[in-house]
């Protein structure tokens, strides 16, 4: 089954069980404008992927991972409702099929941005329904917009670091970000290379050879590479 | 950094008993330290002669260990391989901590470079968390006192709370106060003491994960809460199978770390315990007068330098290759020759001529040709390569040659088992173990199958050299090189995993001890003629039979569509081809043999011996390398090289008679 069908099930499921009764096949078949017999194959599908909990004759109710999917999309699609009559001045009738077709295409992380530009709505645009609270870590939203701040100002700072390639001979500088697998930042973590250490080229061979650093009172040589890797300001 | 909050010394839980258990027959001693620290001048002050390798069951890198009896106590002492830190699960990080915590050794002696107090320190300190008795030798300290660092081994001990030997291993000060003074705090720790030393903002979170822990886990208290809070999958399985409530509440204290410091939390970890390192050192250690260049560094920035550093090397290899040749030449035909003219002696001792060639080729010939490759070429070799390691040379020698390694798809390091791989295979290929990772190591190993070897130069030398010309063997060699380059590059991109690139300490340059050199090539030496004799002789007895049995001309014949169809060479190559496997000049040897006549010039033609030289440096390690492949890298990957080097070879030799053909 493919992403969008498979939530499109799980929202159509959730708005359907909003009383807490368990979904009858029939209801979904209409609502969803299937054939009943379709709608049983996939229920299926889905609860072996255990996403539901089908019971032939009682009905469907979802999993706590269905309800997290359900959930997700229902929030994607009432921020990307609000977004489509508030920003871009939709009109409300096509708001709710746009968003349809969009809030599955909706990264998670375009969904975090959005809720931030919206000033974190608590309804959709008709006001009539919540939109339900997003999965960050976060205590609040002033926590959420504080944490973008801190990104910017990180990326901004990323930016004007440089390898530690582009020293010159005796220059100091501090490690402030080491890129790479585990087993290499490991290893140059444990021979003392940490963030906040204090390094100084001692000699850069030419020819895109090794360079020689000291660090914590020791001389280390480092291939090409692995120094290109290393970040220092 | 407030040090009353910091540094606490902590007695441990009474489960004691249960964590380490003390014998009281042996007592055994871990030297645990940084490499380059001279541990292992220390090892040899400490054991003397009495030095046996041990292989720690599990592991195929074998651990020195050596005993002594030292004031009626029984002690048996291991060396540890040289480590930073024992907390990532890589190498010999893994493999000092799995020795600690699985033999649990009654005494720590962690030696410590005084000339880097620092670094060293925060090794020191991450084993003090392991409750084992620890005495710390000050090491170089002479070394020290000519930098003019002068260290309060007073202050050091007090701040660490653990006894502290000033010491020099290559002058012999301080060997018997380490025993003397480790021996009595083994005696008064009936009791577990664990000490542990973070900064106040990572102490509270490990006292606060430590409170979580259940007693009695099997792990040290403390050691145990940072691994959980790192994240050590293979210790978490352990714990949070018995108590699984605790892994949410660690691992958000974990997030809320990484959160704060902006780091990833074994970096933060290893930071903090550089930091306290730092302010130990700093505290007990003060510099008396200027700091100048040093000798030593001048010296340093003249092998290092982009040309002086290249020609020294080059003008370096070329004698050493020289005087080797020269040397081993003369005493290994001087041996051969010798052994040679017992021969029809002993032969004749049996009543059967041909069953008295049976043992000989078989059992004689198999240990003189080790011993005529291991005594003349080899063990110079070793003391001379032994030399420049302890000197620290080697270091320079892989930091000048990194950048032309890097183009084939290995590292600085390489160098050294490439160069090695000139004189034998076998210790090139033991030698590629000082490669970091696995990956690099099957790389490097690789790539030295395809150095040719000493026996190979014979034949090169002996064939193309004396019949076709001197400038075929240097187009060999390089044709060589290229195909290694070549080949090792392909390999490169084929294997999986990240490759890994240079990171090497730059360990200081000093005068080599003659006992460290001795020991080092002694060792070498052992673990080649264990690995060669045996297979000499079991292949030598094989060889020898089927000539027993008259079965070679049948052999010959059948391998004649490779050797004559697609190689152009005489039929009876093929065995001599197959008595190449046993060692590679033996092809020399015997293709006189076979041809009937002194002149090989009469039976062969220019194409052919360079075709035959050339299948003969690529086809196949000889039967001791194929060994030594397979203990180093297992019989799958040791089959795998094998196979392919010998199609490989066939596939070259054919292709290069079909050009050569054309042209000469």
């Amino acid at each position: 089954m493919k992403k969008e069908v498979v939530e499109q099930y799980l929202k159509t499921i959730l708005s359907l069980s909003e009383d807490g009764k368990p979904v009858k096949t029939t209801e979904l078949s209409k609502k969803m404008e299937l054939a009943p017999a379709t709608v049983t194959e996939s229920l299926q599908k889905l609860a072996s992927d255990g996403l539901v909990k089908y019971e032939p004759y009682h009905g469907t109710t979802l999993t706590e991972e269905g309800l997290v999917i359900a959930t997700k999309i229902r929030r994607k699609h009432r921020l990307l409702e609000r977004f489509l009559s508030d920003m871009l001045g939709l009109e409300s009738s096509k708001v709710h099929e746009q968003a349809c077709e969009m809030e599955h295409k909706l990264s998670d992380e375009a969904e975090v941005a959005l809720c931030r530009i919206l000033n974190h709505p608590d309804t959709c645009s008709d006001d009539s329904q919540s939109i339900p609270p997003c999965g960050l870590d976060v205590k609040s939203c002033v926590e959420c917009k504080d944490q973008a701040l801190a990104d910017i100002v990180k990326q901004k700072e990323r930016k004007s670091l440089k390898p530690l390639t582009e020293l010159g001979a005796g220059e100091k500088a501090t490690i402030q970000f080491i890129r790479g697998g585990r087993s290499i930042v490991q290893r140059l973590n444990s021979m003392g290379l940490t963030k906040g250490a204090q390094i100084s080229l001692q000699k850069s061979s030419p020819f895109s050879g090794p360079v020689e650093i000291s660090v914590r009172g020791c001389k280390v040589a480092l291939g090409r590479g692995v120094a290109k890797k290393i970040f220092v300001q | 950094m407030g040090c009353e909050s910091c540094a606490g010394a902590v007695r441990g839980k009474s489960d004691a008993s249960n964590y380490r258990k003390s014998s009281a027959e042996t007592i055994t001693v871990a030297l645990v330290g940084n490499p380059n620290v001279g541990k292992s001048v220390i090892f040899n002050q400490l054991t003397g002669a009495h030095q046996i390798i041990g292989n720690w069951p599990g592991k195929t890198v074998g651990l020195l260990s050596g005993k002594l009896i030292f004031e009626g106590h029984d002690l048996d002492i291991i060396d540890l391989p040289g480590t930073y830190s024992i907390s990532s699960d890589i190498g010999e990080e893994r493999e000092v901590r799995e020795f600690l915590l699985g033999r649990k050794p009654d005494l720590i002696i962690n030696v410590v470079d005084s000339t880097s107090l620092e670094r060293n320190l925060a090794l020191t300190i991450e084993l003090l968390m392991l409750g084992i008795p620890i005495v710390v030798c000050l090491n170089q300290i002479d070394r020290a006192e000519k930098q003019g660092l002068v260290i309060d081994s007073d202050n050091l001990e007090e701040e660490l709370g653990v006894p502290v030997v000033p010491s020099s291993g290559l002058r012999g000060i301080g060997i018997t106060d380490l025993l003397k003074i480790g021996l009595t705090s083994l005696g008064s720790d009936e009791e577990k003491i664990e000490r542990r030393y973070h900064t106040p903002r990572i102490a509270s979170q490990l006292d606060s994960v430590k409170e979580m822990l259940p007693r009695n886990a099997g792990y040290p208290s403390y050691w145990l809460a940072e691994r959980l809070l790192v994240g050590d999958t293979e210790i978490e399985d352990n714990i949070y199978s018995a108590t699984p409530a605790i892994r949410n509440a660690i691992s958000e204290i974990r997030s809320a770390l990484e959160r704060e410091m902006e780091d990833g939390i074994s970096s933060i970890l290893l930071s903090d315990r550089f930091a306290v390192a730092a302010t130990i050192a700093s505290r007990a250690s003060q510099y008396s007068g200027k700091q100048e260049v040093t000798k030593e560094e001048k010296l340093h920035n003249l092998l290092t330098h982009r040309v002086f550093g290249l020609l020294i090397l080059m003008g370096l290899s070329i004698s050493v290759f020289y005087a080797l040749f020269t040397f081993g030449d003369f005493f290994a035909t001087m041996m051969i020759d010798a052994s040679e003219s017992f021969r029809p002696d002993f032969i004749g001792r049996f009543g059967d001529p041909d069953f008295g060639e049976f043992i000989w080729s078989g059992l004689i010939g198999g240990t003189v040709s080790v011993l005529s490759i291991a005594l003349p070429y080899l063990i110079p070799f070793f003391i001379l390569l032994a030399v420049l390691e302890d000197t620290g040379y080697i270091a320079r020698v892989a930091f000048i040659m990194d950048s032309i390694l890097h183009r084939i798809g290995l590292h600085g390091k390489a160098f050294i088992p490439m160069i090695l791989g000139y004189s034998c295979n076998v210790p090139a290929c033991m030698g590629c173990r000082i490669m970091e990772t696995d990956r690099e190591r099957l790389l490097s190993i690789f790539a030295v199958t395809l150095v040719p070897c000493a026996a190979t130069s014979i034949v090169i030398f002996g064939l193309v050299g004396t019949y076709v010309g001197f400038v075929w063997v240097v187009a060999l060699y390089a044709f060589n090189l290229a195909l290694i380059a070549l080949l090792t590059r392909l390999a490169y991109s084929v294997l999986p995993g990240d490759p890994a690139g240079l990171i090497m300490e730059m360990p200081p340059l000093r005068r080599p001890s003659l006992e460290v050199v001795l020991k080092q090539s002694w060792h070498r030496v052992k673990d080649f003629i264990y690995i060669a004799i045996p297979l000499l002789i079991i292949v030598g007895l094989f060889l020898a039979s089927l000539q027993y049995l008259d079965l070679l001309d049948y052999i010959s014949d059948g391998m004649s569509p490779v050797t004559v169809t697609w190689l152009g060479l005489p039929a009876v190559t093929g065995i001599v081809l197959i008595s190449g496997i046993l060692r590679k000049e033996l092809t020399l040897l015997l293709l006189g043999t076979v041809a009937l006549t002194s002149d090989l010039g009469e039976f062969m033609t220019d194409v052919q011996m360079i075709v035959f030289s050339l299948v003969v440096m690529l086809y196949i390690p000889c039967v001791a390398t194929v060994g030594a492949l397979v203990k180093e890298i297992g019989l799958k990957r040791a089959t795998a090289i094998t196979l392919f080097e010998i199609g490989f070879a066939i596939l070259v030799g054919g292709v290069a008679f079909r050009i050569l053909s054309g042209v000469m």
